[in-house]
Formats: structure tokens, C-alpha cells, sequence
């Protein structure tokens, strides 16, 4: 390859990735922060007002209500997804006639445009017409719960949602780590004498975690891209009661018109990724080292 | 020895019967709008458990009617399509200026590799904003281009990682031979790395046409003319043209719906092992 | 030089079109004149006059059917016009129109909420048209008053108002004859009456909470507590939104909360579903505005439904007989096509004429049941539109009404806020002092 290695040839094949990247992430990435320290409101200039936006951030009850939604819905889905999904990647691998067929079922969801999901649960989610309370209310039970606009339970169902978005996904993911163990393992093990649950706690769980960190990681960022699911099923309301931190800052942004301030969510944003993002190199790192391939 | 074996029966038919039931679980959203699809909209209102009365396609009729299907397939692709070449091109080009030419300095080589795969980490929804100005400043507002390049951008990331993921995991070999054989760059890369690519390259385009073909934020920020609504944004504006006609709603949620499941229903291999693959390398 | 000549002899005839054929009388002369109109159209029948008129109803065949029957009209009259009628939803038409005019390319016409078009205005992005619309003194003596003083900046006219902002109560008198009630005047009639209804399973008053737009009436009511000797000094910075006045205003938002005026399911019902159980005879009253006239006097109820300004408050602040017959959002036309194609714009400003004109307003008012911002002195066929009827009998009372609905003077940033102030009392969600600090603190967000 050294023969094409002169300097004229790496610009001509780096330079359209490299621009292309920088003008439309990194640059707006620059310049999501610039705007978070104007008042900039669509019309006219943007006025430099310094830490004035993070100032009235921290004070408002709002974005507190958004990151704790986002959390709720984080938390719930790592204690859902993870486990779920490890579970189904067990199930899935016994020989059982159609778990092809079942494997590529349970992915399904996750091929559906988001903005379609949040339409197709509206109709299982809605407190008058959604399929829930429907069946509750043939079962004869009199409650009739607010799954979405009420006040309390909507980041759990966009959790829920999620886990119905992702779980064939990340059980395939699962899947792919458990068939790379080495069989040899498992048939020493079973000369050994070791049950299916000891199996499992010795080999399986020990050799697979790299593929955990994976799907936790892949959760974890999953979390902070939900959106158009809140936006199709609640739209943030009611008051903002289910805001997450990107619905927020969309309808800051642009609902609102108040650029500035929604760029501050953004920045935000960004820095929580940026601090996954660091433990994610940190873990992985880790694990190479770890694993000592 | 037969207790056991018994045991082991009962505890494979449990077993089984658990992956049905969450593998039915998971259909439901499905089955649950074809069943509400039939029926009219003061049963789905008034008694929405109930099986629809007669099978009618009217409100299938009413969906054909209000969805500009055809313009919001057309643009669709249209965009697609562009995002789609563009993003592969640049991607393979600079995923095979990393890993087969050589650098004398490992940092700077390694140090491109992190940045162009740090997107990774970065939400799109953040950049929306900023987006639309830079898109103003280069005078794009208004052409399909304008979504196009910041649609490539932002999978680019993806497709480095996969991409140069997978040629790293195979030996240049076959490359250099072709050079020794008096290959050029071009040439090279057409007739020996891709098709050495083609599993990865398949994977990569089936990712990057359902993330395009699913966008919504970017779309929705990006285009304001009513001519260039893409499938996601007709989807979104349901809604406000039905209004409480349900039954239209459904119908049209099972219209966009179904080409995608076919899509999947031919290319789930290739995505299934796409994950398979990306996911072991990391 | 010769297309531009064609041009110019095109917009003549497309002026003469609008205005002379109708008035001058039929003479021989016009006929001719006439068919030689045809002909050069004819001729140059690919040389349009192509603008955009950009609407805030996602549908504007379905949503706005007046603003479609006058466009339709419009351009069956000038076939070298042609107008392309842009529908999307409200808020996506604000933020569309923001952008826009971050890139100076706004429509050629547009709707734009009041805050906003006020800063575009400032920003020079909005055509002047006082030379064009004030000079014609009979164009501007048909509209009611103040209708175009709404967004006058500097005595300079930036906007016309694209319909009038009334909003009020919707009642259906059907279901107070049946428990023997009458229709109420008070607030203590109002609750004496919600109390009945929910006793026997009607949903007192239809609110589509889900939607936090659907303010509509309680800003009538607020009117009826000193919203106008508050909200000057809030906007200067010496008041403050939690005083004494709008407080009594927010409690009795959760009075009517706590008294059951509204339905169990009031912050997942959409506006849509709230019109709907009003229709269907669930709910005995509605909180909307005239823009649901016409579909009202296509349903089956239209014998029974009253339009209403709502209650009246014993302790209420200042004048309690106020109505809502305010200017609503305004139209506005692009400072770029008035700068940049003249002729264009003068046929832009030929169909603002030809909409607010008689001609416009009757289509708007006698075939589409719309309530113009014109006067329209027509027949009005009570037999065939009673709903319409007894809307326009309302117009002519004599109930005083601001110039501005509350929403509409406030800053443009702050309209969702306000909204959600009083929906979150309603859905339970603020006490009225949280709703009123809420406001306060979005207020010192944009000073």
C-alpha cells in the first residue's frame, strides 16, 4: 500500500469525509454553544448575554422536571432492557423449531420509523381509546389510568415503548456474544458436572461482557435520542409534565422561538453524551485490556 | 433417569411457550391496528375491544385519499438515494485512506479515526438549529440538499466504525497483489476491496436507508415547503388533518407501514448479521 | 423589454378584472374589452403571476374554508394569477415563518401570530402597506373599527387581520331546557348549571385541556379581572402577574376546576374530541370561538347551539359586560416582493382588495358562514344558517370589547406560557399562585 501513500492521495480520500463532518457536527456543535450565550429569537441579532441562559436553566422548574423524566426513563430501561433482552438472547438460542422466525419478530419493531411507533402506541396508550384501558374495562375493572398526558405515568410508558422498540435488537446483539463463547467451555463444564444456572454464572455471563457494556452503552445513547415518541404520544404535556431533555429543548428552540436558551439545553445535552462518551473509551479500553485477546 | 427426562420435557415445553408469548407480546401493536383498521370510527371510540362488524376498507379508502402518498415517496427517495451514494462514497474512501495507506505519524492516523467516529456520541436533535444557519450561510434553504448533506454527515460516524472495523479484520493481501499487478488506485478499489466489502457494504447501505428513510427531526427542521414533505413528515401531520377520524389514522399508519415490513422481510439477514458483526468487533 | 411590456398590459387588465368589470355597468365597450382580456390571457397563458400564500391550518380546504373559497374565487377571476395556497398546522407555521425570515425568504403572504409579526415588522421584513390600502378610502371604511389599527406600528400598516378574534361559550339549549335551566348570565348561574349537568352524567363544559390553546374563554374572563390595568405596568416591569386582581381571575379557574365545569378526562381531551362531545349532545357547553360557526350550522344541532361571551363575575374588576370582537392574527405581505417585483406586488395587494372587499366578504360571510373583520350588511338567511345568525347578533350587541385579545397584547414569546398558565390550573397541575409565578418568571425571562 506504500506505493499510493503520498500526500496528494490521503487529501483527495480523507478531505470529503473529513469537511463533510465538520461543517454539518462539528461545527454546529460550536454553534449550538455560541447561541446559548445570546437571546437570539429568530429575528434580528443575536445579543452575546453571557451565562444569563444557564443562569435562568438552573432555575427553572421545567428543565428539572425534563432531566428527571429523562432519567426515569434511562433508569427503567437499563433495569428493563438489560436483563430483558439477555433473557430473550437465552431463550432464542435453544433448538426450538421457528425461533428464526421468532428472532426476527421480536426485531421488527426496531426497523419502524420512531414517529410511526408513537402513533401506532397512541392507540394502545390512550386513556379513552387505547387497547389497555379497553381491556381493563371488559375485565370490569373501574380504574382507568392516565398511561399518557396524565401526570405521573408517561416517562414510564416511553420506557416501556423503548423496551418494545429494542429489546429483539439488543437480544441479536446478546445472541451474536453468547454463540462466540467457545463450545469446548460448556461441554468441560458439563463433564464437570456444572448445571445450566451454574453455566450460566461461570461461563456465559463472564465471557459476554464486553457484549453487556455494549448494550448499555447502546441504551444509555438510545435514552437520549428518544423523541418522537413523547412528541407523537404527549407532545411534552400535560404543562411539560413529560418533557425530556430534547423535547424540551425542541420546544424551547422552536416553539417558543427562544434560540438562545434552547441551545443552553442542547449544550446541555451535549455534555451529558460528552460524559458517557468518555466513560464509554474508558470501558472499553478496559475490556480490550481485560480480555487480553 | 425417565423423572429427568420428563423434567427436561416439561421445562423445554415451559420454555418455549414463554418465547411464544413474548414474541406474541411484542406483535400486538400490530395485530391491534389491523384489527382497528376495519372498523369504523364510532366503534373504535365507543367500544374499541370489540371485533370490527363488517370488513370495511373505507377507511383505507379515506387514507389513499388525504396522504400525498405519491409526492411523500418521491421526495423520500429522492433523498435517500442522494444521502446514500454521497455517504458511502466519502466514507469508503476515507474508511480505506485509514486503514490501507500508511502514515508515518500512528497519532495523527488513530486521532482522525476518533474524530470522525466521536459523532457517535453527539444527538442530532442538538445540532438541528445550527444546522438551518449553516444551511442559510451556504445558501442551500429550500433544495433537497440542504437535508441531504447534513443526512450524510450524520452517518458518517456509523459507517467508518463498521467500515473500518471490517477491513481491518482482513488481510490486505489479495490488495497488494493486485498492485504488484500494476493495479491502480481506482481501479484497486472497485474491483478488489469492495467486492471484498460486499457483506459489510450491504449491512452499512441497509442501515444508512432505514435511518434516512426513518429521520424525522432533521426533515422536519430542515424543510418547510409543503412540496418536499418526506413519508416521516406526512406521518407527523396525520394528526392534524385527521383530526379524531381514528379509523383514517390507523389506515394510514398500516400504509406506511407495510413497505417497510416488506423491506425488512427481504433484508432482515443482512441486518441481523450486520449487528451481529458490528457488534462483536465493538 | 417586450416581455416586460406584456407584463405590465397583463396587470392592468388583471386590475381592471378585479375591480372594473363588477362595477362599471355592462356596456358594449367593457364587453369588448372583455374578450380582449380573454384572448391576451389566452396568449399568455404560461405568464403567470405566481405567488404563496402561506396559511395556519394544516388543511385550509377542510380548516379555512372561507380563506380557500376566496382564493378559488380570486383565481377563477384572473386566471393569470395563480395563487398557491400553503396549509401548516399553527405552530409549525410560526417556526416556519421564523426561519424564513432568518434567510429572507419569507412567502409572499403569509399568516403570522401577532408577537411575531410585530418583530418582523421592526426587523424590515414586512411591507408597508399604508400607501396602497389607506389612500382607498372606501376599502378602509369597510372594515370594522380598529380592525386595521392591529398592527400599526408608527402609523405605518404592516398587517390585516385574517378573521375576527371572538372567542366565548358555545351552549346547547337543548340540554338546559331538559333539567329546566336557563341559560346563565353569572358565574354563580354557571356553576349552578355545571352542578346540574354533572349530576346527570353531561359534561358541563367541553375543554380540550390536551391542547393547551383552547384558553379561549377565560380570556374573556380575565378581561372581566383587570387584565388591561395590570398588564401595561407587568410589561414595564413595576406589576407583576401574581396580583390581586388576576389572582381572584386564577382562583376561579380552580373553583370551576373544583366544581366539576369540566369533564373528568380534561387534560387528555383534545380540542378535536371536545368538539366532538359537544356535537354529540355529552357536553352542554363548549369553550371555542366563532371559527366552528359553519360546522355547527351543518350538524344536527343547529337549532340549539347559542354563542355566549360567558360569565359575568360579581366580583369582578372594572366593566363586566365585555365581549371579544377583537382583530385576530395578522396577514402579512414579504418586504422583498415589494422591494424587488413591483408588479407582483401589486397584484398581491389587488387580492388583499378583492378578499376584504364586498366580494370577498360575502363569499366569506354569506357562503362560508365566516365572521369577517368587514361589514357585511347582506342578507343573512337565518332559516338555512340559524348558528350563523345568532353568532352575527352578538356581533351587533353592545358589549364593549378590547382592541386586543389578551393573548394578542402580550409578547409574542410569552403566548404559549400564558396559555399553559390557565390550562395548568384547569388540568390541576398549578395552583392558581404557582400559574401566576410561573408567568412572572417567563416574563423576566425576555424583559
Amino acid at each position: 500500500m506504500r506505493w499510493f501513500s503520498n500526500k496528494r492521495t490521503k487529501i483527495i480520500m480523507l478531505a470529503p469525509v473529513i469537511i463533510l463532518f465538520s461543517v454539518y457536527i462539528v461545527i454546529p456543535v460550536a454553534m449550538a454553544f455560541y447561541y446559548s450565550f445570546t437571546d437570539f429569537s429568530g429575528i434580528g441579532k443575536p445579543n452575546l448575554i453571557g451565562f444569563t441562559n444557564y443562569v435562568r436553566l438552573f432555575k427553572d422548574k421545567v428543565f428539572y422536571t425534563a432531566l428527571k423524566n429523562t432519567g426515569i426513563i434511562l433508569l427503567l430501561s437499563i433495569l428493563l432492557i438489560v436483563p430483558g433482552a439477555f433473557g430473550l438472547s437465552l431463550l432464542l438460542n435453544r433448538s426450538m423449531r421457528g425461533n428464526k422466525l421468532a428472532q426476527s419478530l421480536c426485531f421488527s419493531p426496531n426497523i419502524i420509523s420512531p414517529i410511526l411507533v408513537g402513533l401506532i402506541w397512541v392507540f394502545i396508550l390512550d386513556p379513552k381509546i387505547g387497547l389497555i384501558n379497553a381491556a381493563l374495562r371488559a375485565a370490569g375493572s373501574l380504574s382507568q389510568p392516565e398511561w399518557i398526558g396524565g401526570r405521573v405515568l408517561t416517562p414510564y410508558c416511553v420506557a416501556v415503548i423503548f423496551l418494545w422498540q429494542t429489546l429483539g435488537y439488543n437480544a441479536t446483539i446478546f445472541l451474536a456474544g453468547i454463540r462466540a463463547v467457545p463450545r469446548e467451555l460448556y461441554e468441560a463444564a458439563e463433564i464437570d458436572g456444572a448445571d445450566s444456572v451454574q453455566r450460566l454464572q461461570y461461563i456465559t455471563l463472564p465471557m459476554i461482557r464486553q457484549t453487556i457494556v455494549i448494550v448499555m452503552l447502546l441504551v444509555i445513547t438510545g435514552c437520549f435520542k428518544i423523541f418522537e415518541t413523547v412528541y407523537q404520544l404527549t407532545n411534552g404535556g400535560p404543562n411539560h409534565l413529560s418533557e425530556t431533555l430534547v423535547t424540551y429543548m425542541y420546544y424551547s428552540t422552536f416553539t417558543s422561538s427562544r434560540y438562545g436558551y434552547g441551545m443552553s439545553i442542547a449544550a446541555i445535552a451535549f455534555l451529558f453524551s460528552a460524559v458517557f462518551a468518555v466513560l464509554y473509551i474508558y470501558f472499553a479500553k478496559e475490556n480490550v485490556g481485560g480480555d487480553a485477546q | 433417569m425417565t423423572m429427568e427426562k420428563r423434567n427436561h420435557r416439561v421445562r423445554h415445553m415451559v420454555l418455549t411457550a414463554l418465547t411464544i408469548l413474548i414474541t406474541v407480546t411484542i406483535m400486538i401493536p400490530f395485530i391491534w391496528l389491523v384489527i382497528l383498521s376495519f372498523k369504523t370510527n364510532t366503534q373504535i371510540m365507543n367500544e374499541p375491544f370489540s371485533l370490527p362488524e363488517a370488513f370495511s376498507l373505507e377507511n383505507y379508502y379515506t387514507a389513499f385519499k388525504v396522504l400525498p402518498l405519491v409526492s411523500m415517496y418521491k421526495n423520500t427517495i429522492i433523498i435517500a438515494v442522494f444521502t446514500e451514494v454521497l455517504c458511502l462514497v466519502v466514507t469508503f474512501t476515507g474508511a480505506f485512506a485509514l486503514t490501507r495507506l500508511t502514515y508515518k505519524n500512528r497519532k495523527l492516523q488513530n486521532g482522525l479515526y476518533l474524530f470522525l467516529i466521536s459523532g457517535l456520541m453527539i444527538p442530532i436533535y442538538i445540532l438541528l438549529f445550527p444546522i438551518y444557519r449553516i444551511n442559510i450561510q451556504l445558501k442551500l434553504v429550500g433544495k433537497y440538499i440542504s437535508v441531504i448533506l447534513p443526512l450524510a454527515a450524520s452517518s458518517i460516524s456509523f459507517n467508518i466504525l463498521m467500515f473500518v472495523g471490517f477491513m481491518k479484520s482482513f488481510p490486505s493481501e489479495l490488495e497488494e497483489a493486485a498492485i504488484i499487478d500494476g493495479c491502480s488506485l481506482p481501479k484497486l478499489c472497485c474491483k478488489v476491496t469492495i467486492p471484498l466489502l460486499k457483506p459489510v457494504l450491504t449491512t452499512v447501505t441497509v442501515f444508512n436507508l432505514l435511518y434516512v428513510w426513518n429521520e424525522f427531526p432533521l426533515e422536519v427542521t430542515l424543510i418547510q415547503k409543503p412540496a418536499m414533505r418526506t413519508i416521516s413528515m406526512g406521518v407527523s401531520m396525520f394528526r392534524g388533518q385527521y383530526s379524531i377520524d381514528y379509523g383514517g389514522l390507523v389506515a394510514g399508519t398500516l400504509i406506511i407501514l407495510l413497505p417497510q415490513l416488506i423491506f425488512y422481510g427481504i433484508f432482515q439477514k443482512n441486518l441481523v448479521e450486520g449487528i451481529t458483526a458490528g457488534a462483536v468487533k465493538g | 423589454m417586450f416581455k416586460k411590456i406584456k407584463k405590465m398590459v397583463c396587470l392592468s387588465l388583471t386590475v381592471m378584472m378585479a375591480t372594473g368589470i363588477t362595477a362599471c355597468g355592462q356596456t358594449d365597450e367593457i364587453l369588448e374589452e372583455d374578450s380582449a382580456i380573454e384572448s391576451s390571457v389566452e396568449e399568455d397563458a404560461t405568464e403567470k403571476y405566481h405567488f404563496v400564500f402561506a396559511e395556519h391550518v394544516a388543511n385550509v380546504k377542510e380548516q379555512a374554508p372561507q380563506v380557500y373559497a376566496v382564493v378559488q374565487a380570486y383565481m377563477d377571476k384572473n386566471p393569470n394569477v395563480m395563487i398557491e395556497l400553503q396549509g401548516t398546522s399553527s405552530d409549525e407555521q410560526i417556526r416556519n415563518i421564523k426561519m424564513a425570515a432568518q434567510n429572507d425568504s419569507l412567502p409572499e403572504l403569509f399568516w403570522m401570530e401577532q408577537g411575531g409579526a410585530v418583530e418582523l415588522a421592526e426587523a424590515g421584513c414586512l411591507a408597508d402597506l399604508t400607501e396602497d390600502i389607506m389612500e382607498d378610502e372606501d376599502f378602509v371604511n369597510g372594515f370594522l373599527p380598529g380592525m386595521l389599527d392591529s398592527l400599526k406600528i408608527d402609523g405605518k400598516v404592516y398587517g390585516i387581520p385574517c378573521e375576527l378574534q371572538s372567542n366565548g361559550i358555545w351552549l346547547n339549549k337543548a340540554l338546559f331546557d331538559e333539567y329546566g335551566l336557563e341559560m346563565p348570565q353569572s358565574y354563580e348561574d354557571f356553576i349552578e348549571c355545571s352542578k346540574v349537568f354533572k349530576e346527570n352524567d353531561v359534561i358541563p363544559m367541553a375543554q380540550g385541556a390536551k391542547d393547551t390553546f383552547t384558553a379561549w374563554a377565560f380570556e374573556n374572563m380575565h378581561c372581566r379581572y383587570g387584565f388591561y390595568d395590570h398588564i401595561d405596568g407587568i410589561i414595564d416591569g413595576t406589576d407583576k402577574w401574581n396580583n390581586e386582581d388576576y389572582l381572584k381571575f386564577y382562583e376561579k379557574l380552580a373553583d370551576m376546576r373544583d366544581n366539576g365545569v369540566f369533564p373528568e378526562n380534561v387534560s387528555t381531551m383534545s380540542y378535536d374530541q371536545s368538539v366532538e362531545a359537544f356535537l354529540g349532545g355529552k357536553a352542554a357547553m363548549l369553550n371555542s370561538g366563532v371559527w366552528d360557526t359553519k360546522k355547527f350550522d351543518q350538524s344536527d344541532l343547529a337549532e340549539n347551539i347559542y354563542y355566549w361571551w360567558g360569565p359575568v363575575f360579581s366580583d369582578g374588576v372594572g366593566t363586566q359586560e365585555v365581549s371579544m370582537k377583537a382583530p385576530a392574527h395578522p396577514y402579512c405581505v414579504s418586504a422583498r416582493v415589494q422591494e424587488e417585483d413591483p408588479e407582483l406586488y401589486a397584484v398581491i395587494i389587488d387580492f388583499l382588495k378583492f378578499y376584504y372587499g364586498a366580494e370577498g366578504t360575502a363569499i366569506i360571510a354569506k357562503d362560508n358562514q365566516s365572521i369577517p373583520v368587514t361589514k357585511y350588511d347582506g342578507e343573512i338567511d337565518a332559516d338555512s344558517y340559524p348558528v350563523f345568525a345568532r353568532v352575527i347578533e352578538k356581533m351587533n350587541d353592545d358589549w364593549e370589547s378590547p382592541a386586543a385579545c389578551p393573548d394578542m397584547y402580550i409578547d409574542g414569546q410569552l403566548i404559549n406560557q400564558y396559555r399553559e398558565s390557565m390550562i395548568g390550573v384547569v388540568n390541576g397541575i398549578y395552583t392558581p399562585e404557582e400559574a401566576l409565578d410561573y408567568m412572572d418568571e417567563q416574563q423576566s425571562m425576555i424583559e
